[in-house]
């Protein structure tokens, strides 16, 4: 039984062969016979091992049949006559023997096949390995039924377009519940559609506590998505029972993938709820992370209109146009608001999730692969050279062909298909580079790009590289295959010729890789001077010994629905303060405040403002990033007055007067005249007094164009600065943090200690982005300026040793050895100022597209333009050093005998 | 007429002499020429399924071997191959060509006969 079904799978293998390889001629007449003979000897065979044997021997034959049976060279090989007339070769055949004659080739010279398939492998790999990652981040569709018809639905209002602050908004509006519901009832453009909003929970259990995402989604949203669950079932339309619904990451996590837990009770904020499914592994809307779901019931009456906090996610219906979409959103908005006194401008602004959640890497990924493609660029140019290099010594055997009747077109062929074998080499050990690439770039970018978690190797990656594989080859083998197929067979083959004068061709070659190099290295200088420039930025208050911590409080152990909240309030308050106290008796910490808003971690509040006098632009939003702090908060952070005074904890009683204090950016803004303590500022229907004014601190990004106009009031309400620890400690954090989370858990097992880590570390993090772009494009200089060196040592030496007699000539004429270094070097100089004025020049305009990146240093800074340029041209001279003391070195009597 | 001429034919290449001697025993078909030709060179040559019928069929353009009709009692599904008449006087024109070779390599005494 056995033996039958494997020689079946022989049977078929054979036949498969025998189609592929065997030229129809052969097939037609034969192929049945030859199957049936196979058939018969395998059947004949009397042991596994003979079998074995005789199995290989007939695949064997194939392959040989496959070589003899076609070809000019096939008839004389096997026929009983002598050759018929000759048929012109067909295409495919000639490459055939072209590719087995650049296998010996290859093998011949084998030093040059290594240096330029490792070279190809480098450029491929790396291409190869962001092209991996541009296909996870940017092109890879959602994995929802034909996701191109979803869309992110935001409402927005065009008269924010030119607030800084509300600019973001302006882009991505949010629904309030009324507004959500009209729009849902009334859109005709989506088969489906719904809204969502995310928030936390804690999530807890014997395990412990954890902060989780979890999303609030309405019905819609399920079906504009078309997910299935993976286990039990979504929530009902008006499900308003507390059931949730959990991620598969959740699920597998903390669960341990317990196919048990649906129809279970799970604890989410201290309160049950009953786990009705979880969703399939794949599910991933891009840009919302959150790690269970909840249903969403939106509110009936029309309370919440102000309360915009709904993202809308819509599923398209076929040949709807986006824009037409967007008119009927603004259309229906225009007309809920009808009662809007400011006769705002409603539009609707569609986008596909993907392009959401990419916008901010799109741009950068987009630089840094153009940057990978640069450099394959100067990797064909090196193999380009290494060609025209080996070539030189092929001059005799190219001539020799060409007298023996050898067209020039033959020629060239011959010569490509040689480079695209090379090309098709390199990209197989380019994907061993691109595979370990891949690894090292997911390493290092940042995990707040999209999806970088998803980038893998896979079959695109492989049709990609197959792809630059004939595209390198091609490049790097049409400039040697046109030079050297216009070889004049005569004058080659007359005695003691050299290589004729493509001296020049080569120059060319190499100052277009040093030009490449040039504009790379001018990029990574600018960006490595960005990210310097950017660790040199004071944040306005001193991030050294200074420890922060994320807490999350059970807050419904204080506020329940319908509790008395100023009992709610006393006791919070106390509970904050036994928590700080604790923190702040740790031996080593000095003192602790606490804020609303934590810097460095996204977190950003701004509110609406009515300072003194200030007369606002017609339609414009006056607002302000407001901060809640303990009247401790100025000096744990070490930031003095520049004028007037800072809070204290008396400010902080309730029956102290309102104060506050404001940056010089918001005090200059709002009062131009300079008059700034004593002003009043109206913020939630109480007035502050502005007791003194601090130099502009930078708390979201060292950047610092954003969150400029800053406030600081005492937190009047323990709940408004209560989660946001930020430690004045000589403490490591290696010390700090196990006996922070004792402290803590002694006040209450509940609170989830996140995020505990030194300030500095927090601000590095905000600069991972710069960090990872300035890695990447210096490797990829790097490798640029390696390639080119290796392109000046080997044209430098080849051209030495084409000039040997004439170098011997002059030193024998007294030429001082000196001289001759000079000839050398001043010959690789010229190559190398051309090649790089040439970079500068490239440079000039290809880092336009680095503007938004580059800060703090201009994008035509001369010190780096030159930097590079002189770096460039001092690695030049020093690749062509050792050629050239080899030429200052010739022995004249020897030269010249030979 | 040159195109019957056997010497043209001559040198014969290896494998299609062994299928013009394996035929020489009677027409047959491609797997029984095989295991004719392993008998003939005592094991030494084993041609694959392949190689056979390329040359065979470049034998049959030639005119040397041809299609011939199934024996009696035999597999009526396989084609079976016999020698032409120039089949058989190319088989035969190498062989005195290959006898004459031996006849030289005894004289230089170059042959061991067996005793």
């Amino acid at each position: 039984m056995t033996r039958h079904r494997r020689s079946s799978l022989a049977h078929r293998a054979y036949a498969a062969l025998l189609r592929l390889l065997v030229p129809r001629w052969l097939r037609v007449r034969a192929g049945d016979e030859m199957l049936a003979t196979f058939a018969a000897r395998l059947d004949a065979a009397a042991t596994p091992r003979e079998r074995a044997r005789e199995l290989a021997r007939e695949l064997g034959g194939l392959c040989r049949v496959a070589v003899l049976a076609r070809g000019p060279a096939a008839p004389a090989a096997t026929s009983t006559v002598h050759p018929r007339p000759q048929r012109r070769p067909p295409m495919l055949d000639v490459i055939r023997q072209d590719l087995g004659f650049a296998l010996r080739a290859m093998r011949r010279s084998r030093g040059v096949t290594v240096l330029a398939v490792l070279t190809l492998a480098l450029g491929i790999g790396t291409s190869t390995a962001m092209f991996s990652v541009l296909d996870a981040v940017l092109l890879r569709p959602l994995p929802f039924e034909e996701p191109e018809r979803i869309v992110l639905v935001y409402p927005t209002i065009e008269e924010w377009r030119d607030n800084p602050s509300l600019h973001e908004l302006w882009q991505q509006g949010r629904f309030s519940p009324p507004e959500l519901r009209s729009w849902l009832e009334r859109q005709r453009s989506f088969e489906a559609a719904g809204g969502y909003t995310s928030s936390t929970a804690r999530v807890s259990s014997g395990a412990g506590s954890e902060r989780i995402a979890v999303g609030q989604a309405t019905a819609g949203f399920w079906a504009a998505l078309r997910v299935t669950p993976q286990l039990g079932r979504l929530p009902a339309p008006d499900e308003r029972e507390p059931v949730v619904l959990l991620t598969h990451e959740l699920w597998t996590s903390r669960y341990g993938g317990d196919s048990a837990l649906v129809g279970r009770d799970i604890r989410l904020n201290d309160r049950s709820v009953r786990v009705i499914g979880v969703l399939p592994a794949s599910f991933e809307l891009v840009g919302v992370s959150a790690d269970a779901w909840r249903p969403y019931v939106l509110p009936t009456g029309d309370e919440q209109l102000g309360n915009h906090m709904i993202i809308a996610v819509g599923r398209l219906r076929d040949g709807v146009p986006l824009a037409r979409a967007g008119e009927e959103l603004a259309a229906i908005l225009g007309g809920v608001d009808a009662a809007d006194p400011q006769h705002l401008t409603h539009r609707g602004h569609l986008v596909s999730p993907v392009q959401q959640a990419t916008a901010d890497v799109r741009l950068p990924l987009l630089i840094l692969a153009s940057a990978s493609l640069l450099l394959l660029l100067a990797a064909c140019a090196n193999v380009a050279l290494l060609l025209l290099g080996a070539g030189a010594d092929r001059v005799r055997e190219l001539a020799v062909r060409q007298a023996l009747g050898a067209r020039k077109r033959r020629i060239a062929l011959q010569l490509l298909v040689e480079s695209v074998a090379l090309g098709v080499a390199g990209a197989a050990a380019g994907v061993l580079v691109a595979l370990a690439t891949v690894r090292v770039l997911v390493a290092i970018i940042p995990a707040g790009v999209p999806r970088i978690g998803d980038v893998s190797v896979d079959v695109r990656t492989f049709g990609v590289a197959a792809l630059l594989a004939v595209a390198t080859g091609v490049i790097s083998g049409c400039v040697p295959a046109l030079s050297l197929s216009r070889v004049d067979a005569a004058e080659s083959l007359r005695a003691g010729a050299t290589t004729p004068g493509r001296g020049r061709l080569q120059h060319v070659i190499v100052a277009a890789e040093l030009a490449l190099a040039t504009v790379l290295l001018v990029g990574a200088g600018l960006l490595t001077r960005t990210l310097a420039e950017l660790q040199r930025v004071r944040p306005g208050f001193e991030a050294d010994g200074l420890f922060t911590a994320q807490l999350v409080l059970p807050w419904d152990h204080f506020y329940r629905p319908g509790g008395d909240e100023a009992a709610a309030r006393a006791a919070l308050g106390t509970y904050v303060r036994e928590l700080t106290e604790g923190v702040r008796t740790i031996p080593g910490v000095s003192d602790v405040a606490l804020s609303s808003d934590m810097p460095y971690s996204g977190d950003r509040g701004t509110n609406p403002v009515e300072p003194e006098g200030y007369q606002p632009a017609p339609g414009e939003v006056v607002d302000a990033a407001r901060r809640f702090v303990t009247g401790n908060y100025f000096d744990v952070m070490r930031i003095r007055p520049v004028q007037g005074r800072l809070l204290t904890a008396a400010d902080a009683r309730p029956d102290a007067e309102r104060v506050m204090v404001v940056t010089d950016a918001f005090a200059r803004h709002f009062w131009p005249d300079g008059r700034w303590l004593d002003r009043q500022v109206g913020f939630w229907g109480d007035t502050y007094r502005v007791v003194g004014v601090i130099a502009d601190t930078r708390e979201h990004d060292l950047r610092g164009d954003d969150d400029r106009y800053k406030f600081y009031v005492p937190a009047l309400d323990p709940a408004t600065a209560a989660d946001n620890l930020l430690i004045r400690t000589r403490l490591s954090a290696a010390q700090l943090v196990p006996a922070l989370r004792e402290r803590v858990w002694r006040i209450d097992r509940s609170i989830v200690v996140e995020d505990a880590l030194p300030m500095p570390e927090r601000i590095a993090r905000s600069l991972a982005d710069d960090r990872y772009r300035m890695r990447l494009m210096t490797a990829f200089s790097l490798a640029a300026a390696l390639f080119s060196l290796l392109g000046i040592y080997g044209v430098t030496s080849r051209a030495v040793v084409r000039r040997r007699r004439e170098l011997g000539l002059r030193v024998a004429l007294g030429a001082p050895r000196g001289r001759i270094l000079g000839l050398v070097l001043g010959e690789a100089a010229r190559v190398g100022t051309v090649g790089v004025l040439l970079g500068v020049a490239l440079a000039l305009v290809a880092t336009r597209v680095l503007a938004g990146l580059v800060w703090g240093v201009p994008r035509l800074d001369p010190l780096t333009y030159g930097a590079a340029a002189l770096l460039l041209l001092a690695l030049t001279l020093a690749a062509a050093l050792g050629p050239a003391r080899r030429a200052a070195g010739v022995e004249p009597m020897r030269v010249i005998r030979n | 007429m040159a195109a019957r001429d056997p010497q043209r034919f001559l040198p014969l290449p290896t494998l299609s002499y062994y299928v013009l001697l394996a035929l020489g025993d009677g027409a047959a078909h491609g797997w029984a020429v095989i295991k004719r030709i392993r008998e003939l060179t005592d094991q030494a040559a084993n041609p694959s399924s392949g190689s056979l019928y390329l040359a065979m069929v470049r034998l049959q353009d030639d005119g040397l071997i041809a299609d011939s009709p199934t024996p009696a009692g035999d597999d009526a599904r396989r084609r079976y191959y016999r020698l032409t008449p120039l089949g058989r006087e190319v088989a035969r024109a190498e062989s005195q060509r290959l006898e004459r070779l031996l006849r030289r390599a005894r004289a230089l005494d170059l042959l061991q006969e067996p005793k």
